[in-house]
């Protein structure tokens, strides 16, 4: 399958973990407003906005480390769908509020492994990046999970949904954990971590959480992968659309 | 193109978490900002138990306010008093169970309660005859809460980084982040 690149290999990393935050965050705001609760609808909008933030950091990074003359907006707003490298799982549509939880769950469980370990990048800017955004990690995983418990161990309703939930997104889990030649290269440079370090801790994570919240471990599904490559779910080329239109309909517009 | 935000089919008719009467319990918040020598309170939140009510509280009320430490209270737990309602002259000198009590004061109309400290009572008209006599002069103060410590739910000291750290370095949070364009004037 082919691999997304650019001109130099980190900026490819790095983009590759702004996308994942840049498509959460766009998830996430199209959320707004629509929350069953006034407090959880800050909350959303807050964790939006702290991914957006790394979404940010990563990519102008990118954009530098890069040279070509691209700022962050440029990677944001005028890359087409298949050229964005983000994980299948955080472009997923919100169907329902479980899903919208049990999605930020997952990617959280693998986000705070994920910071704790570039915290210690070879690479100080990354470090740094990834030093403020194992906070907000913590954080986000502290706020999904508390729901993803509520939800499993609340009404016979909410159980149902989030276990499905869990079985609808279980199959886009493994690709979090999938590493190829550029991981290895970044990970043998001291500057990014090998994926599949990250999955012991994270099935950790989840599985205590499953058990808390009285649900099931999903059944072993095929993995689906893709996204780093650049082949997404039908999902994405639909939110982009969303995302990017005032920007391809007038070019350079600022406000 | 156009695309709309999804329907999220069921969302309206689902009641997850709540109390019996359908309305989640409310809780009042008090943050001690950064610099700030007390707590202070930031009005309400609702929650179904007290860890949503925390982080729906650092949520509503860290984004523009820097602060080192979080409270929540049950909104049942705390008895209320203002200048307009008599108060039992005395204290209560039944020696039986005391416990300790936490009280907030309104300083005057208008101001935020603050947390003046902790008192030993036997019971809430007690802790407010006591907070009174201890927290208040006689020029001073038209309003005391008091509830039991033991109500106060106060965010780990631990997780102060995570809680609290995200909001410091994040100016567009704030609306003097942004220019305003002359033609709009004053906002």
């Amino acid at each position: 399958m082919d691999t997304i690149t650019t001109s130099r290999p980190l900026a490819t990393y790095l983009i590759r973990h702004g996308d994942d935050n840049l498509v959460l965050a766009q998830r996430l705001a199209e959320y707004i407003s629509w929350a069953p609760e006034l407090e959880e609808d800050l909350a959303i909008a807050n964790i939006a906005l702290d991914h957006l933030g790394v979404a940010h950091h990563l990519l102008a990074y990118a954009a530098s480390v890069e040279g070509d003359g691209r700022d962050a907006d440029a990677l944001a707003f005028l890359r087409s769908e298949r050229e964005f490298t983000n994980l299948l799982l955080v472009e997923r549509p919100n169907d329902d509020f479980a899903v919208i939880m049990v999605r930020q769950f997952l990617f959280d469980a693998y986000q705070v492994p994920l910071w704790e370990a570039l915290a210690g990048s070879a690479d100080t800017t990354l470090a740094g990046i990834a030093a403020k955004a194992v906070k907000e990690a913590r954080y986000h995983l502290r706020h999904s999970r508390n729901w993803v418990v509520t939800l499993g161990d609340g009404t016979e309703e909410s159980h149902r949904r989030t276990q499905h939930a869990f079985d609808e997104l279980w199959r886009f889990t493994g690709e979090m954990f999938v590493g190829d030649a550029l991981d290895t290269d970044m990970a043998a440079a001291g500057i990014g971590v090998d994926p599949a370090s990250l999955e012991a801790p994270w099935r950790r994570t989840v599985l205590e959480a499953i058990a808390d919240a009285t649900l099931s471990e999903p059944e072993d599904t095929t993995v689906r992968v893709g996204g780093r490559s650049g082949f997404h779910t039908e999902a994405l080329g639909h939110m982009l659309g969303e995302m990017q239109w005032l920007q391809r309909a007038y070019p350079g517009l600022e406000w | 193109m156009s695309y709309s935000v999804p329907k999220i089919a069921g969302e309206s008719d689902t009641i997850v978490g709540r109390t019996e009467d359908h309305l989640w319990a409310r809780w009042e918040v008090f943050v001690r900002p950064r610099g700030g020598v007390t707590h202070v309170y930031s009005e309400s939140v609702h929650a179904p138990d007290a860890e949503t009510a925390l982080l729906n509280a650092r949520d509503t009320y860290l984004r523009r306010v820097e602060g080192v430490s979080l409270w929540v209270i049950p909104s049942g737990a705390i008895s209320r008093w203002d200048e307009h309602q008599a108060l039992p002259e005395s204290r209560s000198e039944e020696g039986s169970a005391r416990r300790l009590w936490e009280a907030f004061i309104r300083h005057r109309r208008g101001a935020q309660f603050l947390h003046a400290g902790s008192i030993v009572a036997a019971d809430a008209v007690d802790a407010i005859v006591r907070a009174r006599d201890a927290f208040l002069t006689k020029t001073d103060g038209v309003a005391i809460w008091v509830a039991p410590s033991e109500a106060i739910v106060a965010a780990d000291p631990d997780e102060a980084e995570m809680l609290f750290e995200p909001f410091a370095d994040k100016g567009y949070r704030q609306a003097t982040y942004y220019d305003i364009p002359e033609e709009v004037g004053y906002m």
